[in-house]
C-alpha cells in the first residue's frame, strides 16, 4: 500500500474521533493527533484498536506510545504491515 | 505536584458500549484487572492513570500518555471516598477517587503531601472546555487572593496551568480537567502560604 494510500485510510480511521471533521483537511505528516486533532487520550486507545482492525496488523504497548503524530503513526503502521 | 482527572458518568453507558475487553486489554495491565470488581472501577482506574499523568507531565511534558505505564496498585471504597495508590514512571502517589452522582473525580498528589483540594462545576453548552475551567480556577483563586492585580493564571495550550504571583516571584501549579458537560480543577493545599 502506498503512502498516500496509508493517509486517506488512516483519516477513515481517525474520522470519527474527531468533533470537527473539517480538521482532517489539514492533516500532513507533522499533524499531532493530539495537540492539533483534539483526539482525548481515551479515543486514541479506540484509534489504536480501529487501526489494527483496518490495516490487519497488532500494535504493540511500546509501538502505540511512538504513535504521535500522523507521520509517526503511518511510520509505525507501516512496520506493522510488513513485518 | 498534583494530577486531576475528571469522567462525566452519564457518558459512560455509551462508553461502555465501544469499549469492548480488548479496549481493557490496551489499558489496564495483567496485575491490574483483578482490581476492578465493579465496571466503575476499571473507568476510576483509567481516571487515575491520567492524573497521575499529568503529574508527572510537569516533569516531563514531551512524554505521551500511555496508560499502561501507569499502575493502580490499590482501589478500596471507604465511606469518604475511594483511596488508593498508582505507580507511575517517575513514583507512586497517592490517589483518591470523590464520587459525585454524575462525576467521578481522581486526585494524584505527591507522597508526603497534603492531598489536593478541588472543586467541579457544569460546563454552560455555549462555553468552550478550556474557558470553563479557567473562569472557575479563577473563582477559586478568588477567594485565596481577594486583589485581582496580585496573581494571574497562566494556562499554556499543552503546558501546565500555574497561578502566579509576579510580586512574589511564586509560581504554584494547578490541575484541570473536562469531560461531557463538567469541568474541573485542582490545586494544592498550599496555594496561600
Amino acid at each position: 500500500m502506498d503512502q498516500n494510500a496509508l493517509i486517506e485510510k488512516l483519516k477513515e480511521v481517525i474520522k470519527p474521533y474527531l468533533e470537527d471533521e473539517t480538521l482532517l483537511e489539514k492533516v500532513d505528516g507533522d499533524t499531532h493527533l493530539i495537540d492539533d486533532l483534539h483526539i482525548n487520550s481515551a479515543n486514541l486507545v479506540d484509534i489504536i484498536l480501529d487501526a489494527e482492525d483496518a490495516f490487519d496488523i497488532e500494535i504493540d504497548d511500546e509501538s502505540a506510545e511512538r504513535m504521535i503524530t500522523v507521520k509517526e503513526a503511518l511510520a509505525v503502521i507501516s512496520e506493522k504491515i510488513e513485518a | 505536584m498534583i494530577g486531576t482527572d475528571l469522567i462525566d458518568r452519564r457518558a459512560l453507558p455509551v462508553m461502555a458500549v465501544r469499549r469492548s475487553q480488548r479496549y481493557w486489554n490496551k489499558v489496564l495491565s495483567e496485575a491490574e484487572r483483578p482490581l476492578a470488581r465493579k465496571a466503575l472501577h476499571r473507568w476510576a482506574m483509567w481516571a487515575a492513570k491520567e492524573s497521575a499523568y499529568k503529574l508527572e507531565a510537569r516533569l516531563d511534558a514531551a512524554r505521551p500518555f500511555q496508560p499502561k505505564r501507569y499502575t493502580t496498585l490499590r482501589l478500596e471504597e471507604r465511606e469518604s471516598g475511594w483511596h488508593g495508590l498508582i505507580r507511575g514512571v517517575q513514583g507512586t502517589y497517592p490517589v483518591a477517587w470523590r464520587l459525585q452522582a454524575d462525576l467521578m473525580l481522581a486526585l494524584c498528589w505527591r507522597a508526603g503531601d497534603p492531598a489536593p483540594r478541588w472543586k467541579t462545576s457544569p460546563r454552560p453548552t455555549a462555553q468552550s472546555p478550556g474557558l470553563a475551567v479557567r473562569s472557575l480556577m479563577q473563582q477559586v483563586v478568588q477567594d485565596y487572593f481577594p486583589d485581582p492585580h496580585s496573581w494571574c493564571l497562566q494556562a499554556p495550550r499543552g503546558g501546565i496551568p500555574s497561578v502566579v504571583q509576579p510580586n512574589h516571584s511564586r509560581s504554584v501549579p494547578v490541575s484541570f480537567s473536562h469531560h461531557g458537560t463538567y469541568v474541573a480543577v485542582a490545586w494544592p493545599a498550599q496555594l496561600c502560604l
